[in-house]
């Protein structure tokens, strides 16, 4: 199974959920700033790097994990993969997309957008750090649900 | 057998009229919008169809010919398109992915808002202006993409406007 987790810019959210995911965080303690700037791509792509779906790793039960960036493209972004899985014959059941912009809150969005697009690193990041530790443990609660549903399907 | 996907980053359907071009749709003098345009516009509650690349037809040279248009960052189509094949490590070697590059201009954007406020008459008015605006384009990035003119050089499919 493929396993993509997507959000907005494709660095924060979904980057903390794939480090979860291949255990490089521990999912019931809330990490330090600097576990999160220590993962691969966490506040670090650009804009133009959305869409990229990016391989992070491999799990336990060899499930593959990927991140991505769909900017304002969610819905849209799953019926396009959706129909694409169909031309070229891929089964539909080989891959999960998980959305995590419902546990973005609203200081990850405004970090993000200065980080990342503005490009004012020294404001938005720690903006963005704080933002995430407290998301975290929502994030950690989903990223438990879909490794339990993976496990239940072995 | 190739796959041809026309992209447009837009909310108009450039890509889908273009891919109706390259079928064969649009031929002759203006006025060129005809009754196969509206099955490109969406209502509002037609959240289901965005995004979804739209089969238009095989051609003369058994090639499949998609369409997907939706407004959002550049390129976002392509690149997803690209790695989600490179997941599956499916060959890219027959799949031709072509950027209309048309853009959105307030009538274009004002056609979709019409149809999908289901002002269709309105819409149709609208869209076949956009549509004559654009006909060269139209024409020009359909015809590059015909059968003979594809090659399995992707350096010549970055020359594709």
């Amino acid at each position: 199974m493929n396993v993509i987790y997507h959000c907005y810019g494709g660095t924060h959210s979904s980057v903390i959920a794939a480090a979860i995911h291949l255990n490089w965080l521990l999912p019931d303690e809330v990490p330090n700033g600097k576990d999160l700037m220590d993962i691969p791509y966490f506040d670090t792509r650009s804009s133009n790097e959305q869409g990229c779906i990016t391989y992070m790793g491999t799990d336990e039960i060899n499930n593959k994990v990927f991140i991505t960036g769909r900017g304002d493209y969610g819905l849209a972004m799953v019926n396009f993969l959706d129909e694409l899985s169909y031309i070229f014959n891929i089964r539909g059941n080989t891959y999960r997309l998980i959305n995590l912009m419902p546990y973005v809150n609203i200081k990850m969005r405004i970090g993000g957008i200065l980080s990342r697009k503005v490009g004012l690193i020294g404001t938005g990041r720690p903006m963005v750090l704080n933002g995430s530790l407290k998301a975290f443990r929502n994030i950690s609660k989903v990223v438990q649900e879909v490794k339990s549903n993976l496990e239940q399907r072995l | 057998m190739k796959y041809i996907f026309y992209y447009s980053n837009s909310l108009f359907p450039y890509s889908g009229i273009v891919a109706a071009a390259h079928l064969g749709a649009l031929k002759g003098e203006p006025p060129y919008i005809r009754d196969f345009v509206e099955k490109f516009f969406y209502r509002n509650e037609d959240s289901e169809r965005t995004g979804r690349p739209y089969y238009a037809g095989t051609d003369l040279y058994n090639n499949h010919v998609y369409a997907v248009w939706n407004s959002g960052r550049s390129g976002m189509v392509y690149k997803l398109m690209l790695s989600f094949l490179e997941m599956y490590e499916i060959k890219k070697k027959n799949i031709f992915l072509v950027d209309t590059k048309l853009k959105d201009s307030i009538l274009s954007i004002l056609a979709c808002k019409a149809y999908a406020k289901g002002f269709d008459r309105g819409g149709k008015l609208l869209a076949e202006r956009v549509i004559q605006n654009n006909f060269s384009i139209i024409s020009e990035v359909a015809g590059k993409s015909f059968n003979e003119n594809l090659t399995k050089d992707v350096a010549y499919q970055i020359m594709l406007p």
